[in-house]
Formats: C-alpha cells, structure tokens, sequence
C-alpha cells in the first residue's frame, strides 16, 4: 500500500505532470469544453482549503456539498480532503424532502451549495454565515455540529437506500478508499496516457475509481453531467470525441449506450478498458457490446458500497452467443478475505471495508460479524461457487432491489407509498423488461377505488424519493396476498407477474 | 396528422407509465418530465418509437426537455421533424 495519502498522490501528479489536463468539462450543448490543467486544479484546491480553513474547518469535520458534476465540484472534493475533512456528496438532483434528511443524518460542519441548489429552508437562507465564494460559484455556510464522530481518518461519507425508510450513511476512511484504489492500480494497467470517463455521480462509489485512479496516475478524466447521462447520443458521440480509453458504467448506463445511444456506429478505438457494477448484466446485453468492440476488455465488478468492489471477473473474449446466464462476479481481490457462510451470503473482510454507518449502532451490529478475531461485512447477497472457483451471483437474502445500479430498499418506498391516507396497504418488488432494465413495480390497496390515481400517487413519491426509487408500474388490487402469519406475503407478488 | 401523432404518444404513454389503463388525468400539457412523470428510460424509448413511427431521427440535442415535456410540445417537434 503506498505511504502517501489520496490528496498527496494527486499533488505529486500535478507536481510531476503540472501542464498535463486534469479535468474536462463538456456540455451537451455546446461545443466548447471546460478544461483544467494539473497545475491550476492543484493551485485552486489550495486555495479553496487554506479559504475554509481559515474559517474554521477542522480535521475531522463534515463537509455536505450540493452540486451538479462540474469542476468546481472536484475542488470542493478535494480541498475537503486537503483540510483531512470528509465530504458528504449530496446529488442536485435530489428532491427538498431527501436533501433535508440526509442533512440531519450527517450533521455537517459545513455546507457548500452550487447557487442553483439551494436546500429548501436551508441555513443557507437564514443564517448570515452563510457566504458566496470567490473561488468557486458556490454558497458556503458553517453550521454547528457535532465533533465527536465514532471513526477517524474518514474521506468521505455516501448515503444509501435504508430499510427503515431512512439513508445510511457509509463511513469510508482513507484507508478504505486507498485499498481500492491500490488495487485498481494493480489490476489494470492505467497510465497518466489514458483518458477516464466519469459518469457516475459523485454520490455513487464508482465516482472513487474514476476519480482516484486517474488522479493518482495523472490521467485526465472526463466529467459527464446527468445532461449526458440521459441523452445517450451525446454522451457516445462525446466518449468517441473525447478518446475514452477507460469506462466504468452500470449495466443499465452500458445498455442505454448501445440501444438508445446508437454507440456501435461510433469510433471507439480509444476505449481498451470497460469496467461495469452495481447489478447483474444479462449476458445477451452484455454480448452487444463485445460483438461491436471486439477490442475492448470487459470486467465484471462486484461489491456493495460498504466494500467497494470486492470480487472482479474477466469477461473472457471468446464467448457463447447463446449464453443466458449472467457471467460470474468472479474471485475475491487478492487484498480482502472472502467467506461463504451456511446461508450461502458472502462475507468480507480487509481493508477496503467501510469503518461502519454513520450513527447507526444497531445497524453495524446487523452489518458485521466477527468470525476469528476479524471483522466481516455481511454483503446480504447469496453466491455459489462454479467449477472455476469463481463465485456466481444467486439472489438477496433480505429484499433489497438493484435498478440502475443504486440500491433500493423496497420497505423505504413503501414507508412513503404508506403516507398517502389513501393507501391502506402497499408492497413494492422489482421485475426486469424484455431489453434488461429493472423496474419497480408497486401493489395497491387504495381505501377507495377513485383514489387509483397515478399521477396523484407519483407526484407524491416525487416529492420525496430520488428519481429512480419512484415505483414505474402500479398494480391496484383489492387486497394484497398474506403468509399464515398475516405478514404480505411478497414472493406471491414477485410472481404474479 | 396531429391527431395521429398525438394518439401514438397518448397510447405509449398510457401503457408505459399508467399501467396500459386509459385515464383522463393525462392531459396534452401534462408536464412529463420536470414532474418527474417520465423518467429518462420512458422517455428515451419513447423517443425511439416516435423515430421509428414517423420516420424521423432525434438529433442529440434534440432529446432533451423542451421537445418531450407535454404531449403538445412532441406533437409540434415531430411535425417540424417531418415537414
């Protein structure tokens, strides 16, 4: 493991680099791009940090940013990480409702708000610490927090899905977060020539490989707002232009690419390297790409935000057009321990394991297990072991759904389906369409058959859930189907369909 | 013509986001997007069934929010695709 921190290595890349381009910029519509040098992103993170630190940010404080993918939110990234702050991405894009809870979970000492974004009854807008910044068009308020915080060392803090309706916040060290770069430095062969993509956003754990590995090579790295995310064309047109030669999506981003993007007609003789996690890739999609970049070099990565990616399989170039099976999850990484326990869930252990949830006491208890004096996260996902040794993904254990790659705790989504007075009882499952998108699906018993509304009931959902936890089909029902015990009984629903 | 254009977009949209039961809620300046109605996957294969129907292609700036937000507005965007 290297000595120097993430912020050191990406100093010693601008050192040994300084002219060479950190970031580019594009924008949907329009043709010129932002572009910042090694030299210049490193001088305006300094500033940046020694500006807040003479604020008074601290070691050890929690820096919440509400930003669209832009530059200037990787100076907020990483002047955080300069002060050996932690950042707290919260994504733009969220609804009021959301941004405000996680605000309360994670209790941050400091809020640095892009104009646009304002949180709705923000301090921002009351409290006359809040201040525009030169440095960067941002807002930024100090806000009284906690200090004391059950980790140390922490970089940054990501928020998931959580089954009581509520997110958790993923705690991730230095020393977390090193461990997987270290290893994507040792398994792929990355070099300071190569030109990263970043797609996912900076709330999403793949934001760590794409940013981190780069900066640590000295690579430059592409930054796609959600603008490309949803307009597909542009963003292949863009990965062509931009000579991509490293891309790491979800299955669902790579499928959009290819069916809505119109990606094989591009020229990506660039690209050499396509990682993809976060859900199962069907093996006929997956089969698109590599009969049109018979080039490429395709691995499946595996692991919960909790572990980072903690297994990795090589997709092998010659393969079975008839092949229905989704392609294994692969080995363990040589640098984590990997368990099967009676249940069939994969436990791991080692040093990319998040240092625990945010306050969540109870829910450590329930996440980890200590098997010989080591610390195992329980990932909740079932996997058996093929002839090759190589794990195969076999289901949940709880209830959890992957859409897109976020995770989804199906009793969160029906916490707020339950608070329309109208809806006496509710269940969500998930089920996959004919071209291999997941999509939620919610049954209804409505007190009234005139309330079946799904506008009402989806501009509902959109005031509190993020985008891809909205339910995409609604079933009314009279009343749902039970177990013995009178619990729904889901897996009757799961296959109704 | 418009009728025609309107019907294909009001029959994908009832099956796609309402269940496949017609309902007099969705209305032709119902806003789709900004509500959240639509989500980008809806709305992306949408748009490829409206290229495949008319005969059409999006550009890639052309897929973006002013042109899919109600019904009216991809009605007019189709008819100047066609004219």
């Amino acid at each position: 493991m290297s000595a120097a921190s993430l912020i050191e290595r990406f100093r010693n890349s601008a050192r040994h680099s300084p002219d060479a381009v950190a970031l580019v910029f594009p924008a949907t519509k329009n043709p010129a791009e932002e572009k910042i040098t090694y030299s210049v992103l490193a001088e305006r993170v300094a500033q940046l940090a020694s500006h807040l630190s003479s604020k008074g940010l601290k070691e050890g404080h929690r820096v919440a940013f509400i930003f669209p993918k832009s530059i200037d939110a990787v100076i907020v990234m990483l002047a955080t990480l300069s002060c050996k702050a932690t950042y707290v991405p919260i994504d733009a894009e969220l609804p009021a409702d959301r941004v405000k809870l996680i605000l309360r979970e994670a209790d941050p000492h400091c809020l640095i708000n892009h104009p646009d974004h304002f949180p709705s009854e923000s301090p921002c807008q009351q409290d006359q610490m809040s201040s525009k910044l030169d440095l960067i068009n941002a807002c930024v308020t100090f806000l009284p927090a906690e200090d004391e915080s059950n980790y140390k060392d922490l970089d940054a803090i990501l928020y998931t899905s959580g089954s009581t309706g509520t997110p958790k916040g993923v705690c991730l060290s230095e020393k977390n977060i090193s461990a997987f770069v270290d290893w994507a430095l040792e398994t792929f062969d990355v070099s300071n020539t190569d030109i990263f993509s970043s797609i996912a956003p900076f709330n999403f754990d793949l934001s760590l490989f794409d940013l981190y590995v780069a900066f640590c090579v000295g690579a430059t790295i592409v930054l796609y707002d959600s603008s490309f995310t949803r307009n597909p064309k542009s963003l292949a047109a863009s990965i062509a232009k931009n000579k991509i030669s490293v891309l790491y999506a979800t299955p669902s981003q790579l499928n959009v690419l290819y069916h809505f993007g119109k990606i094989s007609s591009e020229d990506l003789s660039s690209l050499w390297l396509v990682l993809f996690a976060g859900e199962v890739y069907p093996a006929q999609q997956l089969h698109l790409w590599m009969k049109a970049f018979p080039h490429i070099s395709f691995w499946n990565l595996y692991g919960p935000t909790e572990t980072n990616v903690c297994t990795c399989f090589p997709v092998p170039k010659t393969f079975d057009e008839t092949r229905i099976d989704p392609y294994p999850i692969g080995k363990v990484c040589k640098h984590l321990e990997g368990r099967i326990s009676s249940e069939g869930e994969l436990l791991i252990a080692g040093d990319n394991v998040m240092e625990g949830y945010r306050d969540h006491e109870e829910k450590n208890d329930v996440a980890f297990m200590e098997i010989e004096g080591k610390k195992y996260y329980r990932t909740g996902d079932r996997v058996e072991e093929d002839v090759n040794g190589d794990l195969v993904y076999a289901g949940r254990l709880d209830r959890m759904i992957k859409k897109r790659g976020y995770r989804i705790e199906p009793a969160e989504v029906e916490a707020t389906l339950s608070d329309l007075e109208s809806v006496v009882e509710c269940a969500v499952t998930s089920e996959k369409t004919p071209d291999g998108f997941t999509q939620l699906v919610a049954f209804l018993v409505m007190n009234d058959p005139e309330q079946e509304s799904v506008m009402t009931i989806k501009h509902f959902c959109a005031e509190k859930l993020p985008l891809y936890m909205i339910p995409d089909r609604f079933v009314f029902l009279k009343e749902l189907p039970k177990t013995s015990s009178g619990k729904i009984d889901v897996s009757v629903l799961a296959k109704s369909d | 013509m418009a009728n025609d254009i309107s019907a294909t977009i009001r029959a994908f949209l009832i099956e796609n986001i309402f269940g496949g039961k017609e309902t007099a809620e969705l209305k032709n300046d119902t806003k789709l997007i900004s509500t959240r109605m639509m989500d980008s996957i809806i709305a992306l294969k949408l748009v490829s069934h409206l290229e495949e129907k008319f005969g059409i292609e999006f550009e890639a700036h052309e897929v973006d929010q002013d042109n899919l937000e109600t019904i009216d507005a991809m009605v007019k965007f189709v008819q100047s695709k066609m004219k």
